[in-house]
């Protein structure tokens, strides 16, 4: 193995490593290691960075641990160019969804693999690893570098190292510690001009211009705040408390009325690493804890993880083992009270009502979010175990045989519950409309107490066999081949019981549920899978003096989910599917030596083509065709099946991806200016989709192949060193990236495929035949020529009967940037990106229109009610329309409960144009300041180094003028392929700000 | 170190041939599902029913209740509820359900009679499943018109089947009932019963025929007013019903239905009432009865003038108490509501009391009254649902001996008060009271059985309507349409002049099966014209 020169690897590898290399000069411990450090690709077949034929970027431990971030995902999030990290969860335990270069297929999974270690693993698994234990994370975005990985390389692979011991004698302890609190901001804007109420005199028939105030309201259809006869007053407000006696409130808005809830979030991490080694043998062990109290009271994270990696070389064998232990107990509350929270009306504080029950709320018509707290509670715990072995023999100077084994266990306890309450106080209030009514009476109903708890065991099995051969066939020419087989075995089970109507309150146990599920019920999980996968694979290198590099890949690959015996048939049939790449990368810098000067001192160009498939769609057993239980069967002895509604087509076969993928990487002034430049086109065969069927045919849906996309995308990354002396370096990257996914071709009769579709309003996520994907598709005004909207005689909008293309849930384009300047001690890092164009749908700005605290529903006056603006009549005939302007106000007349009607109804909120949002956004992900304590000061004392550092995550968002903080527009509803939906059991965003400090010794 | 080599050269080897053994990957056969080729029609039977029948039982329910102005969104406690139903807005989105559950489970019928049944074993389920199919089909004609029929129920086969011709259907369905009566009338040894995999009429054939014969009776009524050959047509089917068997007590659906949990509840208490554990549902706050049905039911105690409500003056319908919780207001004890459309302050809604009806007893409890909700649960999730009540087959036939005086010998009168009497006994009103509200309404035009034939018709439209309600008001919906009868009232807030013709073809259609599916506009929804369902163009 060639040694890289630090100049090479500084250009091919991002700027940030320059950093790192600039910083480790002075530190003797990692400058022996620099010069090794190699690219680690797939299955852990390293190469110079001149032989990698695809485009990678590094990201190494200093950049992931900048600013402190818990996990090793949202520590990559921004970072890398092509990688789209959204958060599909944040709460105490937030998960992610992590796509490298957009969507290749519409059902399948589009996220990249993450590989740990050499084996398969998980981006869940990858958020429970400690940032600080890891190494580095080697992002492939050429699909290249991931086909040897065959089906499930098809998304692009990210490639984790954990840290390694070193080769020092010593001891070397590292002690990591940082802490933070945090705070939500980009709380949605809501109007400030009416308070509390609607048109309904259940407590008073006082009008105010049209409305009522109505203490248990949750709607802000009431008077506007400069109304003399109310503004300023204590008003009654609420649900009478337990001792009968309202809780006054003046009626005026409260000042940061909805991030009263929130409390301030602290989230601590301790760690310690100890490594040892010698020339022959490592060993490390290192130990993490994080605990993570929300900004939710009660939602809270416990992790303790362990790490230990050890290795020796006996001979000619080399052993490597790594054991991963970790156990995380995670307690969240149910995150849908945000929505409750939405609903307050500006004039209430909603912490006076901590204590107040749901009986005692500020409305009666949502359910106290502090009680929700309380009484509803999803308590995981798990314990995830992973057995790495890695052996290597080398039978001669020329060839070695590798195994990498690896066994994953996981268990997961999981229990929540539910309370319940059955409301029986009757309200005491003669005269009003509630008097002797029940909480439950008021439309809320009663809540249902229910617990359910599932036992779930995950265990996987990873091995790759290798033969590895390396020869110079030539002093010029050196030929590496691989060949290898691997066996991937995963099961998993999951048990669960459950029901509703707990008989003892506080018992959380299933014999404690007066009326259990059956095990037939769709609520429960009762269910084992097991899938297998072989494969044989060939890894070629070739290099020709050290400046054109060739790479090529086979794999040969058979998948027990697509073992089938088609219905009634009998006969077997399980299709072996081969996918292979070639790439090539040259070097001109170094095959030409007058190319090389002061102005231009590096030059790579690579190429590739992939041809991989993918099967991810087709879970386990689905193409055995089934019977389902009907609802609520087997009823007491009297059992029953039906047609499954949501068959896999029998002959389905993988969705296969073409790529070509082009990049270059230029180093100019010394490398002080670097740039790559990367384009790929990637084309997908045979997509999968479970596509809606006529349900006329007797289904719903069938999973099956059904048409062809195309992504096409491009991305630069541009780093400059304006300065770079003995004591102070200034680093700059801008990156730029965009791509497109295109569905070409549907399966005849369909032009479009519904991923996700509202039942709240006329809103969905498409794949539609021509567009881009996915987009977004909803119900729209009725306009004229002119862009109009178009009313009726009474003044009400007319939609469009059929679904308009609304919006495209992918961005227009990603800038990142980020900055590095270092002055002696000194590190100052920031880390931003602005993210162009694309849309989201809010389900916020929905549910504001209904309760009245939408902006635009109080930009006039209510009271006189609510023309649409720029709209028209049609004063002509159907067939000859004559469109005149409009000056009816929604409902036919001028009145408060007109305006309250439209905007509350279905007339305003089901629209979809109305919830579609601009995603446009900009970004200060991370700002971190560190400072190195210099060895001068520590010579006398027993540290070897000492950092401490300030940070902040998230200090700065800016959303789009249309977003008026509605939801952050990185929010997805899902981790599949719908994302563009943005529900109101969203938490806001939070702003954290800490310190850090670590230590070696 | 020799030995070594050979060691890990051997595993090498044998991990190779491991590739090429298939059956380490012979791991996909399903072990969480019965697998499809165990499914047999006595499988398939219970659960098509019953998973058919809860559409009807909620959103159908739901559906003609709204639509005839039977029930109203308690606007009191809930915000500018039933938007959609109220303003009309009619399009893709509206009431898909009905659309998407009847065909998805109408399906198993189809895979009954598609079951080998070359030694007659499956006779029984064959025609049973004719019926159910023919009477669930027919709703789909009625509410949409032409439909997938020829190409439907092929599953992957062809998930995009092509429209048939409305009149087509209708008529095969008939034809297929015939065959049902065909199968049972030559009961073949070979046959298995139904036994208690029949979960409508515990396997006693004569039952189904009664049903067999009504649904078809049903069909032949509703193309009372077709011409030409379809015409024909059923002049000619109309003369096989002659001196038939029709239904004759409640035809009820019941597979077992209890509290043990929410999924075995019965559908209808179980989305309008109260969950298994005793929890009351939103729904039973949110629906309530309608202004319109509450002045009705009441006698017009507030002598509105509107012309609809003067036949019902001072006649408080013996089952009012039944169908809704009565309210103490005024003075008097009532069922009140709330106009649809209106909110509190507004005509209609009025606010000096906002504690309005909920669904009556006779509707969710049966006979008498609980003592308690946990008996009110227990009891009404147990309830068997109504397929076709008695009522309406009475009702049906009193219609069918009007307009067909020559095929039919029975009488229409006794047919009418037979209908009338046996909603009376469904709801457990007090006994005799059917016949004092009978006694009261024999010269109200229009609500009893006096006057012209179309008056006739009127009064038989107008108790069905009453009589249907929160049971299978989608049936006086239909015929509303058809007939024009009764007179309902549009919500205050509703955008169109009148109800829909036709629904929308849904979503999934336009997404699914656009090859196909006609192209219909929201105004073509609501006048009558080609694609409105072929027995009501004229």
């Amino acid at each position: 193995m060639k040694k890289l020169t630090a100049s090479v690897f500084a250009v091919v590898l991002s700027s940030s490593f320059m950093m790192v290399s600039a910083q480790n000069t002075k530190d003797t411990l990692k400058t022996k290691n620099i010069e090794e450090i190699v690219v680690t690709g797939a299955l852990g077949i390293k190469r110079k960075a001149d032989a990698v034929t695809n485009t990678q970027q590094v990201v190494t431990t200093k950049e992931l641990n900048q600013a402190s971030a818990p996990t090793a995902v949202q520590a990559l999030t921004g970072k890398v160019s092509g990688l789209q990290i959204n958060l599909t969860n944040n709460g105490v335990d937030p998960s992610y969804r992590v796509v490298l270069r957009g969507a290749k297929s519409i059902t399948g999974n589009n996220q990249a693999l993450i590989v740990i270690d050499n084996v398969i693993s998980s981006a869940d698994i990858l958020q429970q690893i400690p940032p600080e234990a890891i190494e580095n994370i080697n992002v492939i975005k050429g699909l290249q570098g991931a086909a040897l990985y065959g089906q499930q390389g098809v998304n692009g692979v990210i490639i984790v190292t954990t840290k390694r011991g070193t080769k020092s004698e010593k001891l070397q302890m590292t002690f990591n510690s940082s802490i933070d609190i945090s705070n939500v901001f980009m709380m949605p804007k809501v109007q400030q001009k009416y308070g509390k109420g609607v048109q309904d005199e259940g407590w008073s028939d006082v009008s105010y211009g049209g409305t009522n105030y109505v203490p248990w309201e949750n709607m802000s259809w009431g008077a506007a705040y400069d109304n003399p006869a109310i503004g300023g007053t204590m008003m009654p407000s609420g649900l009478p408390q337990a001792d009968g006696s309202f809780i006054y409130e003046k009626y005026a808005p409260v000042k940061n009325f909805m991030n009263k809830f929130f409390s301030t979030g602290v989230l601590t991490q301790n760690g310690i690493t100890a490594t040892a080694g010698g020339s022959d043998a490592y060993v490390s062990f290192s130990a993490n804890r994080t605990e993570n109290n929300f900004v939710v009271e009660g939602d809270k994270l416990r992790q303790n993880s362990f790490i230990f990696k050890a290795g020796k070389k006996i001979g000619k064998l080399k052993i490597d083992g790594n054991i991963n232990y970790i156990n995380r107990i995670v307690s969240n509350t149910n995150s849908s009270l945000y929505d409750d929270i939405l609903q307050t009306p500006t004039n209430n504080n909603i912490k006076l009502y901590r204590n107040s029950g749901i009986e005692g709320y500020y409305t009666g018509y949502a359910v106290n979010p502090y009680w929700t707290i309380d009484h509803e509670r999803y308590d995981r715990r798990s314990d995830y175990f992973s057995a790495i072995l890695g052996l290597d023999y080398e039978l001669n100077k020329n060839i070695n045989i590798t195994y990498t084994g690896n066994l994953t266990t996981r268990g997961m306890t999981y229990m929540r519950h539910n309370d319940g309450a059955i409301f029986t106080k009757t309200y005491n209030l003669p005269g009003a409309s509630i008097d002797g009514a029940t909480f439950g009476d008021l439309g809320q109903g009663d809540i249902t107490s229910w617990y359910y708890e599932s036992t779930s065991k995950e265990r996987n099995y990873y091995g790759d066999l290798m033969i590895n051969f390396n020869y110079d066939l030539s002093d010029k020419i050196n030929l590496k081949l691989n060949i290898g087989n691997n066996i991937q075995d995963r099961t998993y089970n999951v048990t669960s019981v459950g029901g509703n109507n707990l008989d003892i309150p506080g018992w959380y146990n299933i014999k404690n549920v007066l009326n259990p599920d059956p095990f037939s019920s769709a609520n429960l999980d009762n269910y084992q899978t097991n899938n297998r996968i072989i494969a044989g694979f060939a890894n070629l290198d070739l290099s020709y003096n050290d400046y054109l590099f060739l790479n090529s890949t086979f794999r040969i690959e058979q998948s027990s989910v697509m073992s089938t015996i088609p219905y009634n048939t009998g006969k077997r049939t399980n299709p072996v599917y081969p996918y292979y790449s070639v790439g090539l990368s040259f070097v001109p810098t170094k095959a030409f030596a007058n190319l090389k000067g002061d102005i231009l001192n590096y030059a790579k160009i690579t190429g590739s083509y992939t041809r991989v498939g993918n099967t991810s769609a087709i879970p386990p057993y689905a193409t055995d065709e089934i019977g389902v239980f009907p609802t609520g069967f087997p009823f007491n002895g009297l059992s029953s099946y039906i047609n499954n509604q949501t068959p896999t087509a029998v002959d389905i076969k993988p969705e296969f991806v073409n790529t070509l993928d082009f990049g270059v990487s230029l180093g100019f002034l010394k490398d002080r200016v670097r740039l790559d430049a990367s384009v790929y086109q990637s084309t997908t065969d045979d997509l999968i989709t479970a596509k809606t069927t006529s349900s006329a045919s007797g289904l719903t849906s069938v999973l099956d192949n059904v048409g062809k996309m195309r992504l096409r995308g491009l991305e630069l990354d541009l780093g400059i060193t304006p300065i770079k002396t003995r004591d102070f370096t200034w680093d700059m990257k801008v990156s730029y990236s965009t791509y497109r996914s295109k569905v070409l071709e549907l399966a005849d009769g369909a032009d479009e495929v519904s991923l996700l579709s509202s039942t709240a309003a006329a809103v969905g996520i498409f794949a539609v035949k021509g567009s881009d994907f996915p987009v977004i598709k909803g119900s729209a005004f009725q306009r004229d020529d002119q862009g109009r909207i178009i009313v009726d005689s009474k003044g009400n909008p007319l939609t469009t009967s059929n679904l308009q293309v609304l919006g495209r849930a992918t961005p227009d384009y990603i800038l990142g940037f980020s900055t590095n300047i270092k002055y002696k001690g000194f590190t100052l890092s920031a880390m931003g990106d602005f993210r162009k164009g694309g849309q989201f749908v809010s389900f916020t700005k929905n549910l504001l229109a209904f309760t009245g605290g939408l902006e635009e529903s109080a930009e006039f006056d209510r009271t006189q009610g609510y023309i649409v603006p720029n709209s028209v009549q049609n004063t002509g005939t159907a067939a000859n329309p004559v469109y005149t302007p409009n000056n009816t106000p929604v409902g036919g007349a001028g009145t408060y409960t007109n305006v309250t009607n439209y905007f509350s109804s279905s007339a305003y909120r089901s629209v979809g144009e109305n919830l579609v949002v601009d995603a446009t956004a900009l970004k200060i992900r991370e700002i971190a300041l560190s400072y190195d304590i210099p060895k001068s000061v520590l010579s006398s004392t027993f540290l070897n180094s000492l950092t401490v550092g300030v940070y902040s995550r998230n200090p700065f968002f800016k959303y789009a003028d249309n977003n008026r903080n509605y939801a952050d527009p990185e929010t997805a509803s899902t981790t599949g392929n719908a994302a563009g939906f943005a529900y109101t059991t969203q938490y806001p965003s939070t702003r954290s700000f800490g310190v850090n400090l670590k230590a070696s010794f | 170190m020799k030995k070594f080599k050979y060691t890990i050269l051997g595993l090498i080897v044998a991990s190779m041939t491991l590739t090429s053994c298939d059956h380490y990957l012979d791991i996909n056969e399903n072990p969480n599902n019965i697998h499809a080729e165990a499914i047999t029609p006595t499988l398939l039977f219970p659960g098509a029913v019953a998973q058919t029948y809860r559409t009807q039982a909620t959103w159908m329910n739901r559906f003609g209740g709204l639509m005839m102005n039977s029930y109203a969104g308690n606007s009191y406690s809930f915000g500018s509820p039933f938007g959609n139903e109220y303003t009309l807005n009619v399009d893709s989105s509206f009431y898909p359900q009905i659309w998407d559950g009847l065909y998805r489970n109408v399906s198993n019928f189809v895979a009954i009679e598609k079951f080998d049944n070359s030694t007659h074993k499956y006779d029984n389920y064959l025609a049973a499943a004719k019926v159910m199919k023919a009477f669930y089909m027919q709703t789909i004609v009625d509410l949409y018109g032409d439909a997938p029929y020829s190409e439907a129920f092929m599953g992957q086969a062809n998930a995009t089947p092509k429209y048939d011709n409305d009149e087509e259907i209708y008529r095969s369905l008939i034809l297929g009932i015939n065959d049902a009566i065909n199968i049972i009338d030559n009961a073949n040894t070979a046959a298995l019963e139904l036994g208690s995999t029949d979960v409508v009429f515990q396997g006693d054939m004569d039952n189904w025929k009664r049903l067999a014969n009504t649904v078809k009776l049903r069909m032949l009524v509703r193309m009372s007013k077709v011409t030409g050959s379809m015409a024909t047509f059923r002049d000619q089917q109309l003369q096989t019903l002659s001196g038939a068997d029709f239904v004759e007590s409640d035809v009820l659906v019941n597979p077992g239905y209890s509290a043990a949990n929410d999924d075995q509840q019965s559908p209808f208490f179980g989305y309008y009432v109260r969950n298994s554990s005793n929890s009351q549902l939103q729904n039973n706050t949110l629906f309530t009865a309608s202004e319109h049905v509450a002045t009705c039911l009441n006698g017009n105690p507030y002598n509105m003038t509107d012309n609809v409500y003067q036949k019902f003056n001072g006649i408080i319908d013996g089952r009012r108490g039944r169908m809704f919780s009565l309210i103490s207001y005024n003075g008097l004890s009532v069922v009140k509501g709330v106009r649809q459309g209106a909110t509190p302050g507004q005509p209609g809604a009025p606010t000096d009391l906002t504690t309005v009806s909920r669904f009556g007893n006779g509707w969710i409890f049966g006979a008498g009254s609980p003592t308690s909700n946990a008996q009110l649960t227990s009891v009404g999730s147990a309830k068997s649902g109504v397929l076709m009540s008695r009522a309406e087959s009475d009702f049906l036939q009193a219609e069918a001996a009007v307009r067909y005086p020559s095929v039919f010998s029975f009488n229409g009168q006794a047919k009418f008060e037979s209908g009338i009497k046996a909603s009376f006994d469904y709801l457990y009103a007090t006994a005799g009271t059917s016949a004092t509200y009978i006694a009261a309404i024999q010269s109200k035009v229009g609500l009893g059985w006096t006057g012209t034939n179309d008056n006739k018709i009127e009064a038989i439209m107008t108790q069905k309507w009453l009589a249907t309600a929160g049971i299978n008001p989608t049936e006086s919906f239909i015929d509303y349409n058809r007939t024009g009868f009764p007179i309902t009232p549009m919500a205050t807030t509703s955008a169109k002049p009148n109800k829909p013709y036709r629904l929308m073809y849904p979503s999934s259609e336009y997404v699914a099966n656009s090859a196909n599916v006609p192209q219909i506009s929201n105004a073509q929804c609501f006048t009558k014209n080609q694609t409105t369902p072929f027995w009501n163009q004229n």
